[in-house]
This record gives C-alpha cells, sequence and structure tokens, in this order.
C-alpha cells in the first residue's frame, strides 16, 4: 500500500491519494500555502505550495500534485523562493492589504493572518506594485456576527469551499472574472438578504482579515491569548470548540477540527457566548416586602431552606444544560433530602433509545439515505442539519416524516405528512409531549428507503406514538437511529431517570444555571419559586429567592451528547466573585435542610451513567 | 466544358446545373446568404427551375467572399453582391457568356479563366482537414459519403482492431490541432490504457481566439468529419460517449452539427451497433457560453459538468481522471477531422506530408494587413514568408510589413527576419511565438507593437477566471505597465518589470492561459524593443497608434514634428503667413520640401481610411510660394539674458546642408554666432547639389537658405575639413562645440570588373556636375545621344536617369536586382511614374556583374536574379541565376547604388565612425567620442530625406546649447510651444470632398530641360483641400482634457461652397 518519495532529500513515506502537499506534512515538512486547508479540498490557486518535482515541467502545486512511488520532491529552492514571493507581492498589490490597520495584524512569530505572515518569511520589505489606493472595495456588514471586507479578499477561496463542503450550503460563490473576480453571496446579495445562516465556516478558514468576527476584531493577537479546547452546550450535539480567552473573557470561538463535528458550529454555538448577556447575578436575592433584595448566602439558603422544609414534596426543574454530577445532585436532594419525586427536567425530552443501532455524527455525513421522523434538525440541532445537508450533496436520499414544513423540505426526495394527534395535557411544557402516529403507508415508505440504501441513518424525535416507535424497531438491521433531543446534556439526565415531564408543587426551586426560560414562557405556577441562575430573567425577576449560578465556561464536568458521547467541559473563566460552584450551593442547602447530600452517592450516580 | 449554354443545358437535356454559394455563417451574416436568396428568386421568377442554388460551406478565400461556383462549368466569380445576380444568371445561365467583371482572376493580369485551385491562394495549399470546405454541402451526408466519408470509421470498426487504429494514429505523427500539440496517438493511447469505466470523448469546439475560424468552418462546412473522428476515437479508447463543446456564439455550426448527428444516427454510423458491428458510440452537444478560458481542457470538463468553467490542476490529466473523474480523450475539431482522413488514407500519406517532427498540415486564419485573407491550410514546415505573401498576397499596396502574430491572443508575435522560419510546432516556439490553435495576424508598421501587445493583454486579462494569483494579478499589473508606456509614462526600469512579470507568469500561472498571457509582449519586446525604448524615453509612438502620445499622425510621423493640421487650418483661412511661421519652428524648409519632401505625413493621414490622403505637401508647398518673397526674421529662442550669454559663444557647424543649416539656425535663434563650413562653392548640401532643378528648382533654395543667413548664421564656402581647418583648429581658437553634418557624399562602388573604365560615373558626381552647370557640361557628362545605363533603385538612381535624359541621352537603361515593388525610391512612387512615363527603361532582377569594353565603356552584362529566401526587410533576397545572363550595350554608365559619409573627412575629424558605412557613432546626446564635437545628418543616419535631416539639426542645436552651457549631455528633445488654432469651418460640409490631382508638366515639354515638372496646387484647391484635414489634434486635446481653441470669426468674404473643391485645380 504506502511507499517511499523522496522529499527535500529525506525520503518519506506516502499513501496511495494522497498529495505531495499531505506526503511533507506527514513527514513534518511544511509546505506554505493559502488557499490550502487540511480540512477543504484542494484548489491549486495561489500558488503558494509550489514545488519542484523532477521530470516535471515548471514548478508544480503541492496541494494538488499526486504523490507517487519515486517522486523526488524540493519545497524551498531559490526558484520555488522567487515564485512564492511573486505570489505574496502580487496579494498585497491587488487590494487594500494594509496590516497596520487590520484587525488580524500580528507580530513575525505568530501572527493570525497567513498573508502576513508568508510577507515576513519571504522578505517582503515593500510594496513593489503598489496597489490602487483609489479603488473602495465593498465591505459587507450586514450580518450581526461577522463582516466581509473584500479589501482584505485575497480570492483563495477557502470560504467558498468551506461554505460548499463544511455547511453545504452554498451561498458563497464566485462572482466575475479575472482581476474583477469577487467572492459573493448568492446572486450577489448582500449577506442578510442571502442564503447565509451565520454558521462562521467561512470565517474560520478565511486566512487574512476579509472574514472578522465582531467580537475578536481588534482584541488582541492570538499570541496573546489561551486557545483552549471544551465542549459546546448549546444543544445536544455537544460540538467540540476550541475558545480564545483573554483576561478571563472569551474572545472567540472556533470549531475543533478535531471533534466528531470536524470544525463546523452553528451561529448560536459560534457566536452567542461571546454576545453580550444579561446582567450578571453575583449575590443571593430574597425578596421581602415584594421587592427582591440582596442577601448573604446564609441567609438566602436559609429562607431557600425554611420554604423547602415546610412543603409538602416540592417540586424541581432543572435545565438539561447542567453537568452530570449537577444532576444528580439535584435529583438526590429532592429524592433523598427532601423525599420528593417531583423532580424533572425543564425540557429534553429523550425517545426510546431501544431501536436499533446508535448512529454517529460520522455516520450521518456519509450516509446515503437519511430518514428524519418529525424533526427539524435546521431549527434543534444545526450541526446535524448541515451534516444532512453534506450527505445530500453527495448524494443521499432524504425522506422526511412530519407534521409542517422544514428548512429541510427543499431537499428532500420524499415528504411522509405525519398525523398530529391530540396533546397529552394541557401544561406549559405541552409541545414537549404531542404524540405523533406513522401510518402503515408511511411506515412502508421508510422501510424501502432504508432498505435500498447502504447506510441509511434514521433521525428520530422523541413524542412519536408507540406503534410509530414499534415500527421502527421493525427497520432492517443496518439502519443506524439518532435521538434527536434538545439539552445539551439530555442524555446524560435520562441515563439518571430525570425526565422532561410537568411537575407542580406550592413551593418550586429551579436550577436554571446558565440557560435561560424561553422567551414568553410563563414561570412555573407555585407559591413559592427558588431559581438558580447566572443571568437575570423573567423567572429571577418572579423568584422569592434568587441563587447565583456559573455559567457553563466557568465550570467543568461532564455532558453527554444525543450520540450518548460522554465529552468532558473545561473550566475556560473563573467565576465572578461570589459566584458559588452549582453543586457546592446544592450541597449547602442540603445541610441547612438537615440531611447533606452523599458526595459517594452523587459520584455513584454519574459512574453508574 | 461544354459550348452549350447551361440555359440550354437544362431545358433540353434536363440537366441540372447548380450554382454554389458561400455558406459559412461569417458569409451568411455577410452578403452570402443574401446572395443565394437572390439567386433563387431570381431563377423562379424566370422559371429556371433545373438550376439548383446551394450553399456550399466555407471554402476559406474570404478576400474573395461571397463566392458563386457555376457547376459544371467551373466559372468562379467572387465578390458577388445581391444587384450582381440579374446579370449573372443573364450573362452565364441564358447567354452563354462570362460575367467578366465578377470574374476571379488572380494575378489580375491571367488571360484564361482560372480554376480557384490554381490561384496563389490555393497553389501552395494541401488540404486535408479542409478538404471538403467549400465542396460538398454540409448538409447532406450522401456528399460526405460519396466523398468517402465513414470510410475511415468502417475501416476501423471492420478491419482493425483498437490497437491497430492506435497504432495507425501513433504511426500518422498527428500531434494535436488545439495548440499544445501532444501526440494524438499517444493520449489515445494513454485514455485506453488508463483503468474507469465509462470513458468520454470530448472534442473541444471552444474557439476563442479572436480572428481564428478554423474549427468553426470545419463544424459549419463539414461537420460529419469530425463526428467521424470522433466515433473512431471512441473505438480506440473504448468509449461509448462523446461531448462536442461548441461555443453558442456558432449557432450555425450547432445548428449543422445537430443535424449532422441526426442523419448519421438514420445512416448507421452513430449510435447502436454502428455499421452492424457490435460498437456503439453517440454523441452529445454541449454549448459553451463564451468564455475564452472554457477552451482550456480542464476548465471545459468543469463547464460540461456544469461547473464554472475554471481550469484545475493537472495531474492528474483528463486521459485518467475527465469528465465526472473518468478517464477523458479530449481533442480539437482539426484534430478529429484529420483522424478520419488518416484512417481512410492510412498514416504514410499523411506522415508524407510536412515535417518528420510535425506531419501533416497547419490551418491558419490569416487576417490582418494581408491582401488575401481566409482559411489556409498548409504543409508542416512551409516558411512563413511564404504564407504572407505567396498565399495571402503579401500587403496591400504601399504597406510594410511589420511583424505576423501566431498563435493567437497567447501566441507572439515574428519580425521580418522570421520570415524564413518553417511554420511548424517546434520551429515557431523557437522563433518565439507558438502554433496554437491557429490565428496568423499580419501586420504593417501602422500598427505599434507596445499598443499590439496591450491589445492582445487586455483580451488576456479580461479572460482569466481569477483563479491562480500569477494570472489574475500579474495580468492585471502587466497591464498596466504596458499601458503606462504606451501612455509615455514609461520608465526603463518598466522593462524589468515586464520580464519579472511574465517570468513568474510563465512559471507559476495554472493553466495555458496565465502561463502564455505575456507570450504577445515578450515576442514584441524581443523584437521590437527599440520601439518600447522610444516611448518610454522620448514619448513617441512611432506608429502613430498610442492614442496619449500622437496629438495627430502627420504630427507625429514627420520626423521634424511639424504641426500639420495647425497649418493647414491657416491656410483653410487664408491666413498663410502664420501657417508658414508654425512650419518654420520645426523645419525651415517649407519650400523645398513642399516640392521634394517624400511626405511622411501623408502616408499615416486619418482622411486616408475614409477616401485619400490630404495633399500636405501639395498644400505646404503653396503656403510657402504664396509668401515667396516676404523676407522671414526668425523669431528668438530663449530668453534675453539666455541669448546674451550665448551671444558671447561661438558655435562651428562643418556642412551646409539640411542638418547643418537647420542646426546652424536654431543655434542663431539662440542667440549664438554661429559659422557653417561648406566644401562646395554653394551652400545646400544635396539639397542643391543631388535634387535635379526639375524637381527642386535651385533659385528656391537659395532662398530659403537666404533665411538662414538672415537670421545671422555665417555661411563660408569653398573650405574642406581637413584641408582648410580642422576640428583641433576650431576647438583651439574658441569655439565652443563643433557639430558635424557632412552627409554622405561617398558613392558606394560596385566592386565589378571594368568599373573604372571611362564613361562610368558614380551618380552623385553626375548630378552634381549637371546642378552645376546643366548647359555646358564637361566632356565626360556630355550624354548626348548617348545609351546610358543607371545602376540602382533609389532617389539617385532615379533621378540620375531623368537627368540624364535631360542631358540628352538617346536611351536610358535603369537596372535593378530585386522586384520592381522593392525598389526604395517608392516611397516618391511619381518619381518612378514619371521616369517611366518619360521613357526610361526600367530593368528588374537584374544585377550587373561585369562592365565591358577596352578603354570605354560599351556596355554591361547583366545576370538576371530570381528570388530567395527573405532578407530582414520583409523582401525577398535577390539569388543569381549563374547561368542567365546577357549584354546591355551602352556608352555610358552610371552606378547609383548607394553613398557614405566621406570617411576621409571623418579621419581628419578624428571621429569615430562605423567602418562598414562610414556613419559616425554617436550616443543618445549626438555626442561623437570627442566631448564638444557632436553629429547629425546624413553623416549619422547614412543617406535618408531632407525632413530628417532638419530633425536632426533641431534635436542637435538642443543638445550643443545645453553642452556649452552646463557642460552636460542632454537628451535631444527639440521643444517648441503648441498652437492649437480653432477650426474655421464645418468638417460635415467637406465629407464629399475628394483630394485634387496635382498639375504637372506634360512630358513632351520636358524634353532637354529642367523645368519643374510638378506645378502645384492655386489658392482656391490649397484652401479647400486643407478643410479636408480631419483636425486629429482637436480631437487629442479632448482626450487630455484640454481646452479646445475657441473658432476665430470666419471671414464671410472667402467663403466658398465646398462642392467647386472637387473640381480639382485645372
Amino acid at each position: 500500500m504506502s511507499f517511499e518519495m523522496t522529499i527535500d532529500d529525506r525520503t518519506v513515506t506516502a499513501m496511495p491519494g494522497q498529495t505531495v502537499m499531505e506526503a511533507a506534512t506527514a513527514a513534518g515538512i511544511h509546505i506554505p500555502g493559502l488557499c490550502h486547508h487540511q480540512h477543504l479540498p484542494s484548489l491549486g490557486a495561489c500558488r503558494l505550495c509550489v514545488v519542484e518535482i523532477e521530470r516535471q515541467r515548471g514548478l508544480q502545486p503541492a496541494c494538488t500534485f499526486p504523490a507517487a512511488e519515486g517522486l523526488v520532491v524540493r519545497t524551498e529552492t531559490p526558484k520555488i523562493v522567487a515564485a512564492r514571493k511573486f505570489a505574496v507581492e502580487m496579494l498585497f498589490s491587488e487590494r487594500t492589504h494594509y496590516c497596520m490597520t487590520c484587525p488580524v495584524s500580528g507580530g513575525a512569530e505568530n501572527t493570525d493572518c497567513d498573508l502576513q505572515m508568508l510577507a515576513y518569511r519571504y522578505g517582503m520589505t515593500h510594496w513593489m506594485f503598489a496597489p490602487d489606493a483609489s479603488h473602495a472595495w465593498k465591505v459587507d456588514a450586514t450580518r450581526p456576527y461577522f463582516i466581509m471586507d473584500h479589501g482584505r479578499c485575497i480570492l483563495c477561496r477557502r470560504c467558498v469551499r468551506a461554505c460548499a463542503s463544511m455547511a453545504a450550503n452554498h451561498t458563497l460563490g464566485v462572482h466575475q472574472r479575472g482581476a474583477r473576480t469577487l467572492i459573493g453571496a448568492d446572486d450577489d446579495l448582500s449577506f442578510d438578504q442571502s442564503s447565509c445562516v451565520s454558521c462562521g465556516s467561512c470565517l474560520q478558514v478565511c486566512p487574512t482579515g476579509a472574514l472578522t468576527d465582531r467580537s475578536s476584531a481588534f482584541a488582541g493577537r492570538e499570541s496573546e491569548m489561551t486557545r483552549v479546547k471544551t465542549i459546546c452546550s448549546g444543544c445536544a450535539v455537544g460540538c467540540g470548540i476550541e475558545v480564545l480567552v483573554r483576561d478571563n473573557n472569551l474572545v472567540r470561538i472556533d470549531g475543533d477540527w478535531d471533534a466528531p463535528n470536524a470544525g463546523l458550529l452553528c451561529a448560536e454555538g459560534r457566536f452567542m457566548p461571546t454576545q453580550p448577556a444579561p446582567p450578571r447575578i453575583t449575590r443571593p436575592l430574597v425578596r421581602r416586602e415584594g421587592k427582591l433584595l440582596e442577601a448573604g448566602w446564609d441567609e438566602a439558603l436559609e429562607v431557600a431552606a425554611d420554604s423547602l422544609r415546610g412543603a409538602d414534596r416540592p417540586a424541581g426543574l432543572i435545565s438539561p444544560r447542567m453537568t452530570t454530577r449537577l444532576l444528580a445532585g439535584f435529583a438526590s436532594l429532592f429524592n433523598e433530602t427532601l423525599g420528593s419525586d417531583r423532580v424533572a427536567l425543564l425540557y429534553g425530552q429523550v425517545p426510546p433509545m431501544d431501536l436499533g443501532t446508535s448512529a454517529t455524527l460520522a455516520d450521518v455525513g456519509t450516509s446515503d439515505c437519511i430518514v428524519g421522523l418529525g424533526v427539524d434538525p435546521l431549527k434543534d440541532q444545526k450541526v446535524v442539519g448541515y451534516l444532512v445537508k453534506r450527505a445530500v450533496d453527495a448524494g443521499a436520499t432524504l425522506l422526511l416524516v412530519n407534521d409542517q414544513p422544514t428548512p429541510l423540505d427543499r431537499l428532500a426526495g420524499d415528504r411522509v405528512p405525519l398525523k398530529h394527534l391530540s396533546p397529552m395535557s394541557a401544561s406549559p411544557f405541552a409541545q414537549l409531549h404531542y404524540s405523533y402516529h406513522l401510518g402503515a403507508g408511511g411506515l412502508s415508505r421508510v422501510k424501502a428507503a432504508v432498505a435500498s440504501a447502504h447506510r441509511p441513518v434514521i433521525l428520530y424525535a422523541p413524542g412519536l406514538s408507540p406503534t410509530a416507535y414499534a415500527g421502527l424497531r421493525s427497520m432492517h438491521a443496518k439502519a443506524k437511529f439518532l435521538p434527536m433531543v434538545r439539552g445539551a446534556n439530555a442524555m446524560g439526565a435520562h441515563r439518571l431517570g430525570l425526565t422532561a415531564r410537568p411537575v407542580e408543587a406550592p413551593v418550586t426551586y429551579v436550577l436554571l444555571g446558565d440557560d435561560s426560560p424561553e422567551v414568553g414562557a410563563p414561570s412555573p405556577a407555585t407559591d413559592f419559586l427558588i431559581v438558580q441562575s447566572a443571568h437575570r430573567n423573567a423567572w429571577t425577576d418572579a423568584a422569592d429567592v434568587v441563587l447565583p449560578a456559573r455559567t457553563w465556561a466557568e465550570k467543568p464536568g461532564l455532558l453527554m451528547n444525543l450520540e450518548g458521547r460522554r465529552q468532558r467541559l473545561t473550566p475556560l473563566l473563573k467565576e465572578p466573585p461570589g459566584v458559588r460552584a452549582d453543586l457546592e450551593t446544592l450541597v449547602l442547602l442540603s445541610a441547612k435542610l438537615g440531611s447533606p447530600l452523599s458526595f459517594d452517592l452523587i459520584v455513584e450516580m454519574c459512574d453508574a451513567v | 466544358m461544354t459550348s452549350r449554354s447551361l440555359h440550354e443545358m437544362t431545358v433540353e437535356s434536363g440537366t441540372a446545373a447548380r450554382l454554389l454559394v458561400c455558406g459559412g455563417e461569417r458569409c451568411q451574416e455577410a452578403a452570402g446568404a443574401r446572395v443565394a436568396t437572390t439567386l433563387s428568386v431570381e431563377l423562379a421568377r424566370r422559371g429556371l427551375k433545373r438550376i439548383e442554388v446551394s450553399t456550399r460551406g466555407c471554402g476559406g478565400f474570404c478576400s474573395a467572399a461571397p463566392i458563386v461556383v457555376v457547376q459544371p462549368r467551373g466559372l468562379v466569380y467572387a465578390r458577388v453582391r445581391p444587384q450582381d445576380v440579374p446579370e449573372l444568371i443573364d450573362q452565364t445561365l441564358v447567354r452563354d457568356g462570362v460575367l467578366e467583371r465578377l470574374v476571379w482572376r488572380d494575378p489580375p493580369d491571367v488571360q484564361s479563366l482560372v480554376e480557384l485551385r490554381d490561384t496563389p491562394f490555393f497553389a501552395k495549399q494541401h488540404r486535408i482537414a479542409l478538404a471538403n470546405c467549400g465542396v460538398i454541402d454540409p448538409e447532406s451526408i450522401e456528399e460526405y459519403i460519396a466523398k468517402d466519408g465513414y470510410q475511415g470509421l468502417r475501416k476501423a470498426l471492420v478491419e482493425m482492431s483498437a490497437l491497430d487504429v492506435i497504432r495507425e494514429m501513433k504511426d500518422s505523427g498527428l500531434r494535436g490541432r488545439g495548440g499544445a500539440g501532444f501526440l494524438t496517438g499517444a493520449k489515445w493511447e494513454f485514455c485506453r490504457k488508463a483503468s474507469g469505466d465509462p470513458k468520454y470523448v470530448v472534442c473541444n469546439a471552444d474557439e476563442g481566439d479572436p480572428g481564428a475560424f478554423m474549427d468553426r468552418s470545419i463544424l459549419e462546412s463539414d461537420p460529419h468529419a469530425v463526428i467521424e473522428g470522433m466515433a473512431i476515437a471512441g473505438y480506440a479508447i473504448g468509449a461509448k460517449q462523446g461531448y462536442i463543446y461548441c461555443r453558442e456564439e456558432y449557432p450555425l455550426a450547432i445548428a449543422r452539427l445537430l443535424e449532422a448527428m441526426e442523419q448519421a444516427r438514420e445512416y448507421g454510423v452513430l449510435g447502436e451497433g454502428i455499421l452492424g458491428t457490435g460498437f456503439s458510440f453517440d454523441i452529445a452537444l454541449k454549448e459553451g457560453a463564451g468564455a475564452f478560458v472554457c477552451g482550456e481542457e480542464t476548465a471545459l470538463l468543469a463547464s460540461i459538468e456544469g461547473r464554472r468553467g475554471e481550469p484545475r490542476p493537472r495531474p492528474p490529466f483528463p486521459v485518467v481522471s475527465g469528465l465526472w473523474s473518468q478517464p477523458t480523450n479530449i481533442n480539437n475539431v482539426k484534430s478529429y477531422a484529420m483522424a478520419a482522413r488518416i484512417l481512410l488514407r492510412g498514416a504514410k500519406a499523411f506522415a508524407s506530408v510536412g515535417t518528420p517532427k510535425s506531419p501533416g498540415t497547419a490551418i491558419f486564419a490569416l487576417t490582418g494587413k494581408i491582401e488575401n485573407t481566409g482559411l489556409v491550410e498548409v504543409p508542416m514546415g512551409i516558411p512563413l514568408g511564404d504564407i504572407v505573401f505567396d498565399i495571402g498576397g503579401g500587403l496591400p499596396r504601399g504597406k510594410h510589413f511589420k511583424a505576423v502574430q501566431t498563435g493567437g491572443p497567447l501566441g507572439g508575435c515574428l519580425p521580418a527576419t522570421s520570415l524564413n522560419t518553417p511554420v511548424d510546432f517546434d520551429s515557431l516556439q523557437e522563433a518565439g511565438a507558438v502554433m496554437g490553435s491557429g490565428g496568423m495576424i499580419v501586420v504593417d508598421d501602422d500598427t505599434c507593437m507596445v499598443e499590439f501587445a496591450r491589445y492582445f493583454l487586455t483580451f488576456a486579462a479580461a479572460e482569466s477566471c481569477g483563479k491562480c494569483v500569477p494570472c489574475r494579478v500579474g495580468g492585471q499589473r502587466l497591464l498596466e505597465v504596458l499601458g503606462r508606456i504606451g501612455d509615455g509614462q514609461g520608465k526603463r526600469e518598466d522593462l524589468e518589470t515586464i520580464a519579472y512579470l511574465s517570468e513568474h507568469m510563465t512559471g507559476s500561472s495554472l493553466c495555458g492561459l496565465g502561463q502564455r498571457t505575456a507570450g504577445p509582449v515578450l515576442s514584441a519586446l524581443r523584437f521590437f524593443k527599440q520601439e518600447f525604448l522610444t516611448h518610454i524615453d522620448h514619448g513617441i509612438c512611432p506608429s502613430g497608434q498610442c492614442k496619449k502620445l500622437v496629438r495627430a499622425r502627420c504630427i507625429n510621423t514627420c520626423p521634424a514634428g511639424v504641426d500639420t493640421p495647425a497649418y493647414l487650418a491657416l491656410v483653410a483661412e487664408g491666413r498663410f503667413a502664420e501657417g508658414l511661421e508654425i512650419h518654420r519652428q520645426r523645419n525651415p524648409f517649407p519650400m523645398i520640401c513642399g516640392r521634394a519632401c517624400p511626405a511622411f505625413c501623408e502616408t499615416k493621414c486619418r482622411r486616408a481610411e475614409i477616401d485619400e490622403a490630404i495633399a500636405i505637401r501639395q498644400i505646404k508647398r503653396f503656403m510657402a510660394d504664396h509668401e515667396h518673397g516676404e523676407p522671414w526674421m526668425a523669431p528668438p529662442i530663449g530668453s534675453p539674458e539666455e541669448r546674451a550669454w550665448a551671444s558671447k559663444r561661438k558655435v562651428a557647424v562643418v556642412g551646409a546642408g539640411p542638418a547643418g543649416l537647420t542646426a546652424g539656425l536654431r543655434l542663431a535663434q539662440m542667440g549664438y554666432r554661429v559659422t557653417v563650413f561648406e566644401r562646395l562653392p554653394t551652400p545646400g548640401g544635396m539639397m542643391t547639389w543631388a535634387i535635379p532643378a526639375y524637381r527642386l528648382p535651385r533659385e528656391l533654395t537659395f532662398a530659403e537658405i537666404d533665411n538662414i543667413r538672415h537670421a545671422g548664421v555665417e555661411i563660408r564656402c569653398n573650405v574642406e575639413l581637413g584641408r582648410d581647418f580642422t576640428v583641433d583648429s576650431l576647438l583651439g581658437e574658441g569655439w565652443s562645440a563643433v557639430v558635424l553634418a557632412i552627409g554622405a557624399h561617398k558613392s558606394r562602388r560596385m566592386g565589378i570588373a571594368g568599373e573604372r573604365l571611362a564613361g562610368v560615373m558614380n551618380g552623385l558626381d553626375f548630378l552634381r556636375a549637371v546642378a552645376d552647370d546643366p548647359d555646358h557640361p564637361a566632356p565626360e557628362y556630355d550624354l548626348r545621344n548617348k545609351r546610358v545605363g543607371v545602376v540602382g533603385g533609389g532617389d539617385v538612381a532615379i533621378d540620375s536617369a531623368r537627368t540624364a535624359l535631360r542631358m540628352g541621352a538617346r536611351e536610358v537603361h535603369v537596372m535593378y536586382r530585386r522586384a520592381g515593388d522593392d525598389m526604395p525610391a517608392t516611397h516618391l512612387p511619381e518619381e518612378i511614374e514619371g521616369a517611366l512615363h518619360e521613357g526610361v527603361h526600367i530593368h528588374t532582377l537584374v544585377n550587373p556583374v561585369e562592365v565591358l569594353g577596352k578603354d570605354r565603356v560599351t556596355g554591361v552584362r547583366l545576370q538576371r536574379q530570381g528570388l530567395g529566401d527573405f532578407d530582414g526587410s520583409a523582401r525577398r533576397k535577390p539569388v543569381a541565376q549563374e547561368s542567365d545572363s546577357y549584354t546591355l550595350n551602352l556608352d555610358a554608365l552610371i552606378p547609383a547604388i548607394g553613398q557614405t559619409p566621406d570617411p576621409a573627412a571623418l579621419d581628419a575629424a578624428g571621429v569615430k565612425y562605423d567602418a562598414r558605412g562610414a556613419t559616425v557613432e554617436v550616443d543618445e546626446s549626438m555626442s561623437t567620442n570627442r566631448p564638444g564635437v557632436f553629429a547629425a545628418g546624413d553623416a549619422v543616419s547614412g543617406p535618408a530625406t531632407i525632413v530628417q535631416a532638419v530633425a536632426a539639426g533641431n534635436q542637435v542645436a538642443v543638445v550643443v546649447d545645453q553642452w556649452v552651457r552646463t557642460g552636460q549631455l542632454a537628451r535631444p528633445r527639440f521643444v517648441t510651444e503648441r498652437r492649437d488654432v480653432a477650426c474655421g469651418h464645418r468638417l460635415e460640409d467637406f465629407a464629399e470632398a475628394h483630394r485634387p490631382e496635382s498639375r504637372r508638366l506634360p512630358v513632351d515639354q520636358r524634353q532637354c530641360n529642367f523645368k519643374e515638372v510638378e506645378l502645384g496646387f492655386d489658392e482656391r484647391t490649397a484652401r479647400f483641400e486643407a478643410r479636408r484635414c480631419l483636425r486629429c489634434d482637436l480631437e487629442w486635446l479632448d482626450l487630455m482634457q484640454l481646452p479646445r481653441p475657441t473658432a476665430a470669426p470666419a471671414d464671410a468674404a472667402t467663403e466658398e461652397t465646398p462642392a467647386t473643391s472637387q473640381g480639382g485645380a485645372a
């Protein structure tokens, strides 16, 4: 299989299908490139990666040239250096590459701009061809999170390829030709008018300052920041992210190329955490004479404990974004300390998990037949939605079974209407409990689609009728199933036995953490409301006791995503003074209640998960 | 053919006759379709039902199009217009005659009717791919089959294995006609060997080169040849599906292809089970949207797949991974058409044509400044010059070959020195151009090579897909540099910048477009570097094309830069003295140049593109003559202080010819004390001593020289450099600088036996003797009743011949070694014409090899000359026909084969000179190797014209002034104030006016006298003629965003209707 070739007088081993660039990179030999990005299809356009290959005419781009047995490659001869310097000079002459005023400009050692780095590397000390300073290049700032400055664009088309191959969105394209070439959205629309979903894949791969995100622009060089890998807790997909942190602030979030999401993120995951949040709650609050007033921890916990103690089976609601340990602690507080079974998730219903083999995210992307049952991934699990679109781009068929239109419908080869039965209850969480019925005709169509495919994946939602699930259980064994749950750790909670269901009592304790109630959702019907939350919101405003909480960025812990994969959160920031660890708050509260939580028990519960 | 008329044949015997009309789309767009329609209508109206009109595809002979061939008589009518149709039918079909005026005759003097294939345009062609073009009806598969169509395919399928076919193709040596010249057979073999199924065959019919239309022509005129070739390729490589990628701008080609494919399916040569064999092959057609880059194979494939048409790097090559990543064979239209013929006639027959490394034929679309434009197919290896001059018929009369661009906008240009280059893939590349897909554009000296390169570059840069950096950005930067040079803003470093950009664009662009974008620029720079430098150093575009540098082409072309439009405008208003002042600003000899100037200005006049050039020289002559007798006081140049300073300095000028006198005049105007030293008894140089009085009366010359004396120039005659004074003596005696303007007075020798016999006199000596005293020539110059021979073809030769006649010679024979069209004197065609009128015999293509006689010349032995290779001036070299000579009996022989400066004088001056031509070596500042000693005029340039000498005189004065003032050498840039003159009349009123004939003395009144032959214009004629000027100078003001001058109030009294001007001056 593998074979040998020579790069810079070194014998290296390469595999069939590799390019010279890949073979060199694998051997630790760095070949520069601007249009090349290891996670994007090769283009061969910038001519920075040109190398000399014996018995080949002229210079050849390493990023597209197939590695082959016995090739003799040189990656840095005077001829190559001259050609690279020329390409850099050309790029600097083309538009407004004034590094002094660019948000991604950096020092010589470590810079955010690949172009600038290459200019240093190849000794470009001045403009050999001065650019036309009078030309005004378009800047599109119509999107909320990031900006496109065509003046800094080098037309490497990484963004175009990222848009097509990562989010499979195909918004970006190349317009015009020759020196008038421009990157454009759809049919030359401004981004806000276009089909752009602001997933930021383009931003993440842009090698220059052409695409800059508003929160990190001019916030310093990357060399002055720390880059930390962690997990996004925005939804159940649990994407791997890399977070740039500076001075206890989140500066920017990139997708983690090595995680199963392979760099891909959605707009919420990439941009929301760095957006301004509602005011932070740093002190406990207690309602006195109708007003919420700041109180000491001890006092607030005392008031909370008093009310819980006096209630018969108080109710507990917790956000499914919380770490497994916290979920276990919360469940234990109610089950053990308070003797109440009225403890549930705010949302995050999990459908039956016994339908067949579980699918992974990778399975979705490489599937040749995807069936969606009652799901709307482009709304609830966007990255899964993008993977579906990718699969469709690669030729997969898509069969959707749903009761209302979704953005995926236009890609679907077939669409089966799902019969809407009746809501089971009139609770505020009623929408979680719709029950759907999949008729025999619909089921046979799903079965037919699955049978004719090699790698079928079924995305299914909670809330289908038992007969529907029974039908899915009878699918061919090659079908893989992915439950489309909501809530970053709903799967973890499910393992702990916590489910999303309506619970009510005169005293209710809600652990929101950094989650927030849905806009307009009425606060729980109760006489006395305790809310533990990181930020002010409608429920904290309505509460009798408010306890501070940490955000996801401040705490360690485990989350289980919809594949059932346990992922670790890494603390990125230090919480503000006055804020305690959430589990500590639970422990202190249980102590006030006279029956301290057993740490061992919590650990045991977690391990069981 | 038969003597009966076609009309009789059709009526009596029912034999059908056919009229074949050009039917390519280019013709259809033009008159071809209308002629065909009119013919049909007219035939129907007359009831001539059995005469069929059919389109015949494109024969490629565009300059004669539309052609109507009358079959079976074989009559060829050219440039037929719809209104010619009734007469054509009357003469040819009703009567048994010939419509003489439309019959194609080439050369024009052939007596018999010619078959098209015997005309020079077709004689040197060898048609393989174009064999059927213009011969068969492209819409009829039967006609294709009748010409052995699909026999190649049958042979392949029935008699040969796929490997046999590939071997046959390899044996033929066919190289891809798309331009790159890769071996077609080898490509087929690679594709066959590549793993993958299905495989595809693709025909590249995205012909995008401006001016190239050979693919179009084949598709339109012989579509089945392409289909057959593709099917053969499909069989050879194992493909079942073919695609033709044709640009949508070729609707007729597309329509005919689609129809041909339909017919082919019907006849079982396309589709399932072709010709009853198990081989199936079909073709689909994909229309391209007109992007030039889609002619690049990978971009073409992307476009077929429905993606943006952009190339991708190779490898992998399409033969391995092409259309939808499957093995794909891509060839050009011509290659497939040739493949069908190769299978039919065999590899050997194909390889027997052309050169070993480039077998077969090359197809070119011949366009530009050439007589016979059109499509030509020639054997590979034919000299480039044969295509241009034999097939192409050379350049239109009066135009001089400058370069030929091959390979389209990504090719390169080749200069006159490359005309002997054999046309094949490798030789063209070696010479600096490329074969490309076959465009061939001939340009004359009206083309600026900077502008030419810029034109192609603009195209290539606009068509860059924008993917790779070197092409997208490099092309733009290159264009800017060229634009800068063309606008006169260039710097010397720009040439290095061009080299730098070109090197890297060529070296690291992704596809052929970027790699070859710089080609035209590089070749232009390689062969015409001087022209670039002239733009850069002097801000001058010698060809008059770079708009910002050229106020008007006449001014630009005039060596002295005389502001022609300004003085024409003043003459039109009757303001002769003002006009003359403008002329004298730059040329103090308007009366002389009004008679003896070759009028470079007129050769570039834009009016000539509409009707005829303005008669500038005649207007000038009238203007100057009108003021003759008015003394001219030359205006001062420079500030009073500067002139006061200069008045204390002396400058010496050696030689009182036009260069020396002009230099002296300008220096005097600047305030210097100038002395001109002249060896001969009177001043004027060649103006006085060489140009005969019948062309330039001496008293006029003296009158203009007197003006220079009035300006303060002292002229000392009969003093000779080396005898009476030396340069050292001048410099030693307080002269600040010396200008050597000694002219070229020494005649070249023929170097043959008998040259020193009595009766042999060189032309200049003869002319000088006659000029001195025509009435009493010394005995040796007494030519009364003698037979006189003159050797040479230049002005001195023709002047000598006509002078000899006037001196009473019985016969005068001019002997010239080249063809008559190549005579250097042709820039004054009326001189040769005059000589012929007066009875001079001109022998061309002869060379004297021996002067016969014992003590006196009795004759000359002449050797006939043939025409061989091209020399560096785009003329064919005379080649002695060793055994072919004859004797001409003569009493006197006047060799006039060229002149040089006198080396003895130059030795005396102590300056360096070129050993061969004895011309003084000067640097860019006109300075000789001796500090303070400058040189100008014929002494530097060799024999030239008066106006060139005047220009040199102007320039050297500037340099001398700088030198005397600062001790520094300066650019020889003679700047005068521009005067914009308003146009006093409506140009539209003169739109219909024509150039008047100039009057000449009747031949019978020219006998044995030196009366002026040319008689000039009268005032009315001159003033009307001046109003035909298009005033390019005013347009230039607009271009430069300068204000136009406001019109002076017209003098109503002198206003007359323009119509009277058409009568000329008679």
